[in-house]
């Protein structure tokens, strides 16, 4: 799959018309509301015209999912891994990503190589 | 209306019902009012703080766990190791990273159920709800994060942030698993409503609108 993608929309400095992903603009437009807890009528159907009933309601899973997932890493403090470290170097210094306050819990001057790409590796250690 | 489909209906009531039981440092009780202040605070999260109506800091909640609530609840980005290290001197480390995995689950809940419209209902105690079992797993290691973790630990690193409390873990991925991973990020081809950078879009926004640098 090729896909040139703008990441500046993605930390809302970019044109969200400009994001370079099918349904990009409702997509952020319905996070970005639901995030902040406006009024979501209208991004919801904006968004179910553009990707589906189906793809909205994975938008929402999507927005819960990280909405869950972004508390457990800031108030554990868990540190990216060095791999992690390594991949992200480039997009971290294009989305000024390390001064946000969380950068404080990563040794950022670790570079190893490989790298967590795989998102699916996130929950292989969830317990059951 | 979002219509949602049979595995986040699911995911969502098998969550819960595991809100309904204790966990591993707190009751079935406390654990109803942490999800229940956790809830009112996202609820609110458009509201100015001054104007918020929350349930009150009474003998179920101290005023240390409100304030991890509240802060996990609507401005996690800002917790740094001397916030927290003074919050976990007060209640705990076990307790501490309970009342995270639980606000996390409570905040989860409530945005999901905005973002389809839909009301999210009080959490119902179990008829048996058991007792906190107050039991940390062996394995835990310091590895630079605010509270210990299991390690070595052999999967993806954030998988571990919970796993001194494994019944929060537990609780926080039944939710979260089905959530994202129902995406199929191990198929060659996607055969979901939205495709991969779809969904990675939407993360990403989401992460950095709560300034998360993981």
């Amino acid at each position: 799959m090729d896909v040139e993608v703008n990441l500046d929309t993605a930390i809302g400095s970019g044109d969200p018309a400009e994001s370079g992903i099918a349904g990009g603009a409702e997509l952020l437009a319905f996070a970005e509301a639901a995030v902040r807890g406006a009024p979501l009528d209208g991004p919801r159907s904006v968004l179910i015209a553009s990707v589906g009933m189906d793809g909205a309601a994975q938008a929402a899973a999507t927005v819960a999912a990280f909405s869950g997932l972004v508390r457990v890493a800031d108030g554990t403090g868990i540190p990216i891994d060095e791999g992690l470290a390594s991949a992200s170097a480039e997009i971290r210094v294009q989305l000024d990503l390390d001064s946000f306050a969380g950068a404080a819990n990563s040794d950022l001057r670790a570079v190893v190589g490989g790298g967590a790409d795989d998102p699916m590796s996130l929950f292989g250690g969830a317990s059951s | 209306m979002i219509s949602v489909g049979s595995d986040y209906a699911v995911a969502i009531e098998e969550t819960r019902a595991r809100l309904g039981r204790s966990g591993t440092w707190f009751d079935a009780a406390v654990i109803g009012s942490i999800v229940a202040r956790a809830d009112a605070r996202s609820r609110q999260r458009h509201v100015a703080p001054w104007n918020h109506d929350l349930p009150v800091a009474n003998n179920t909640l101290g005023r240390s766990a409100c304030a991890v609530i509240d802060r996990i609840a609507c401005e996690p980005g800002s917790v740094d190791a001397a916030w927290a290290a003074e919050r976990i001197a007060e209640l705990g480390e076990g307790p501490y990273v309970e009342l995270v995995g639980t606000t996390a689950v409570a905040v989860a809940l409530r945005l999901f159920a905005d973002a389809v419209g839909t009301e999210v209902e009080p959490i119902s105690p179990a008829t048996t709800p058991g007792e906190a079992s107050r039991l940390t797993p062996d394995g835990l290691g310091d590895i630079g994060a605010h509270v210990k973790m299991l390690e070595p630990f052999p999967f993806a690193n954030v998988a571990r942030a919970l796993s001194q409390v494994p019944s929060a873990n537990t609780t926080f991925y039944t939710l979260v698993r089905p959530m994202y991973s129902a995406a199929g990020f191990d198929e060659l081809v996607w055969t979901t409503p939205l495709s991969r950078p779809q969904v990675e879009l939407v993360a990403a926004r989401v992460a950095a609108m709560n300034e998360c640098f993981y």
